[in-house]
C-alpha cells in the first residue's frame, strides 16, 4: 500500500516536471554531441531566438487555456510588423486634409501593437458573437492578415528602418539582448495576470468548464475576446521584434510561427482541451523548441529532417498530455 | 461624479501625451514637394557612385594575401577593420588587390594561380551587392524602398560588365599575368578562404611580368 503510494508520488512528480526533465536531458545530450552548445554566445543566441516565440506562445497559452486555438498569430505578426515598418518609414498621407503624419518609433510601435490587438479582437468577436469555431475563425484570419500584408507591402520587403528602431531587436541591455528583456517582461505580466488577477481565474474557469463558468456569472464573450485580443497584441509585439532584428518587414514573415507557438504551449504541459497549464510551462516549452532547433542546426541536421523531428516531438508531447489526462 | 471627471481628464491627458509622442504633422503639399525633389534616378546615382566613390576608393584595397593572413591571425578584428556591409548579419565585403597567372579561362570566369592560392574572377555572373556595399558609404535610410537600393547594385554590376569585363575578356589569354582590384564576400560565422570569388572593379594585364 505504502509502496504504491510512493510510486504514485514519484509518477506525479515526474509528470509535474516532465518538461524540465526533457529540457535537461536535451541539453545534456547536445552538450555531449557538440562543443559549441554550452558556450555563452550560443546560449545568448538561443535566448534571442526564442524571445519572439515566447511572446507569441504566452498569448497562445491564454487562448488554449480557454479551450480555444489561434492559428492566425503568424500572419498577424507579419501584418503588424509591416504596418509598423510602413508607418515608420512612409508615414500616413491624408490628401483630403492636406496633411502628412510622420510617425516616431514609439508611434509606429503603438500602431503595430494596436493593429495586432484589433485583429485579435476581430478573432474573438467572430468566435464569441458569431459562434465560429476558433479553428475556423483564426484560420480565416490567417489568410486575411497574410493577404493584407501582401497588399500593403505589394509583396516587397520594407527595409532601412534605422539604427534606433534596430535597437529593439538587436540591442543589448546589461549584457542581455533587448528581445530577451521584452520576453521576460511579457512572461512576468502574464504570470501575474494568470495567478493573481480575476481575469486569470476566469480564463482557467472557462477552459475548465465553460457552462459552469457561465452559470457562475462570468462574461464568457468578454473574457474570450480579451484573450484573443491579447494573443493578437503579443503576436504584433513579436512582429515588431522580428522586423527590428532584420531591419526589414518581410511579407512572408511569421509563416508557421503558430505551429512553434502551439508546440511550445503543448510541450509546456498546457492541455489542448483547456483549463490546465501554466505560463512557466510554456516558457519551458519554448526553450525546448528553441534548444531543439539550435541543436539540430549545430549538429548539421538537414532542415527537412529538422521539420520531421520537430513534428514527432510535438506528437509525443500531445500523446503524453492525453495519457496524463486519462490517468 | 468627481471621480468620473478625474478619470476622464486623466484618460484624455494620457491620450494627448501618446499622440504627442507618436506623430509629427506636416502639410501634405510641403511634404510632397520635398519628396518630389528626391525622385530617385538609379542609373545616374550609380554612375556618380562609380565615378566618385568606387574609382577613387580603389586605392584603399588591401593585398589579398595580407588580408588572409590577418583573418587567420585575428578574424574578429580583421572583419571589424576591413569588412563592410549595409545590413546586419555575418556577410561582409572586403576590397582586395593582387596579381596572378591565368590558369583557366572561359566566358563565365577566369581562374588565377598566385603563388599559393587559386582565385576565381567572375566574368559572366556579376550579381549581388559587392560593389555597392564594399565602400561603407551608402546609408539604408537614404532610400525609400529596397527596390531603389537593389537597382543601385544592378546598375553598378552593369557598369562592371560593360566597362571592366567586356574589353578585358577580349584581350586576356591563358598564362597571362593579371593584376586585379575587386571585392570578395566572406561570412564571419563560416569563414571559407579556400574558394574565393572576386567581383572585379579593375583588371589589368602585366606584360612586364617575369616568371
Amino acid at each position: 500500500m505504502e509502496k504504491s503510494t510512493s510510486i504514485r508520488n514519484y509518477r506525479d512528480i515526474l509528470i509535474k516536471f516532465q518538461s524540465l526533465l526533457a529540457l535537461v536531458i536535451l541539453c545534456f545530450v547536445l552538450a555531449m554531441m557538440t562543443d559549441i552548445f554550452f558556450t555563452s554566445s550560443n546560449m545568448l543566441n538561443v535566448m534571442r531566438q526564442i524571445s519572439v516565440n515566447i511572446c507569441i506562445s504566452v498569448g497562445m497559452t491564454l487562448v488554449i487555456l480557454t479551450g480555444g486555438i489561434d492559428l492566425s498569430v503568424g500572419s498577424i505578426l507579419a501584418l503588424s510588423g509591416a504596418l509598423t515598418a510602413g508607418f515608420l518609414k512612409f508615414g500616413l498621407e491624408l490628401p483630403f486634409f492636406d496633411t502628412f503624419i510622420g510617425f516616431t518609433i514609439f508611434g509606429a510601435v503603438l500602431i503595430g501593437i494596436l493593429s495586432g490587438t484589433a485583429l485579435g479582437t476581430f478573432n474573438g468577436l467572430a468566435i464569441t458573437v458569431f459562434r465560429v469555431p476558433p479553428f475556423v475563425a483564426t484560420l480565416a484570419m490567417l489568410t486575411i492578415a497574410r493577404g493584407f500584408t501582401m497588399l500593403y507591402t505589394k509583396g516587397f520587403p520594407i527595409s532601412g528602418l534605422g539604427q534606433n528602431y534596430a535597437f529593439i531587436g538587436t540591442g543589448w541591455l546589461l549584457g542581455i539582448p533587448v528581445p530577451v528583456w521584452i520576453a521576460l517582461t511579457v512572461v512576468a505580466i502574464a504570470f501575474f495576470v494568470t495567478n493573481k488577477t480575476r481575469l486569470g481565474r476566469y480564463i482557467y474557469a472557462i477552459g475548465g468548464n465553460e457552462s459552469a463558468a457561465q452559470l457562475s456569472g462570468i462574461n464568457i464573450r468578454k473574457i474570450k475576446t480579451i484573450v484573443y485580443a491579447i494573443a493578437g497584441g503579443l503576436a504584433a509585439l513579436g512582429g515588431i521584434i522580428v522586423t527590428s532584428r532584420l531591419d526589414s518587414a518581410q511579407p512572408n514573415a511569421g509563416a508557421s510561427y503558430e505551429l512553434d507557438a502551439i508546440a511550445a504551449v503543448v510541450i509546456g504541459g498546457t492541455s489542448l482541451s483547456g483549463g490546465k497549464g501554466t505560463i512557466g510551462g510554456t516558457v519551458l516549452g519554448a526553450i525546448i523548441i528553441g534548444v531543439l532547433n539550435n541543436g539540430l542546426v549545430l549538429l548539421n541536421v538537414s532542415p527537412f529532417w529538422q521539420q520531421v523531428i520537430k513534428g514527432f516531438v510535438i506528437l509525443l508531447a500531445i500523446i503524453i498530455d492525453k495519457s496524463n489526462t486519462r490517468k | 461624479m468627481t471621480e468620473k471627471l478625474y478619470k476622464a481628464a486623466i484618460s484624455v491627458g494620457v491620450l494627448v501625451l501618446l499622440v504627442y509622442l507618436s506623430v509629427e504633422i506636416h502639410p501634405l503639399s510641403e511634404y510632397k514637394l520635398a519628396k518630389a525633389g528626391r525622385t530617385f534616378d538609379a542609373a545616374a546615382f550609380s554612375q556618380e557612385y562609380w565615378d566618385e566613390i568606387v574609382l577613387p576608393g580603389l586605392g584603399q584595397a588591401v593585398p589579398l594575401d595580407s588580408l588572409i593572413q590577418w583573418l587567420e591571425t585575428d578574424k574578429e578584428k580583421t572583419f571589424d577593420q576591413y569588412g563592410s556591409a549595409l545590413s546586419i548579419g555575418n556577410i561582409r565585403y572586403f576590397l582586395v588587390k593582387g596579381t596572378g597567372l591565368v590558369e583557366e579561362l572561359n566566358q563565365d570566369y577566369l581562374k588565377l594561380k598566385p603563388d599559393n592560392r587559386k582565385l576565381t574572377i567572375a566574368f559572366e555572373f556579376i550579381y549581388g551587392n559587392a560593389a555597392r556595399d564594399a565602400f561603407d558609404v551608402i546609408d539604408l535610410n537614404d532610400f525609400d524602398s529596397t527596390s531603389e537600393l537593389n537597382s543601385v547594385s544592378e546598375h553598378l554590376n552593369s557598369i562592371i560588365k560593360n566597362n571592366i569585363i567586356s574589353s578585358f575578356s577580349k584581350s586576356v589569354k591563358l598564362g597571362d599575368h593579371v593584376g586585379y582590384i575587386g571585392v570578395i564576400e566572406l561570412n564571419r560565422q563560416h569563414l571559407m578562404l579556400q574558394d574565393l570569388e572576386i567581383i572585379p572593379l579593375q583588371l589589368s594585364l602585366r606584360p612586364d611580368f617575369q616568371q
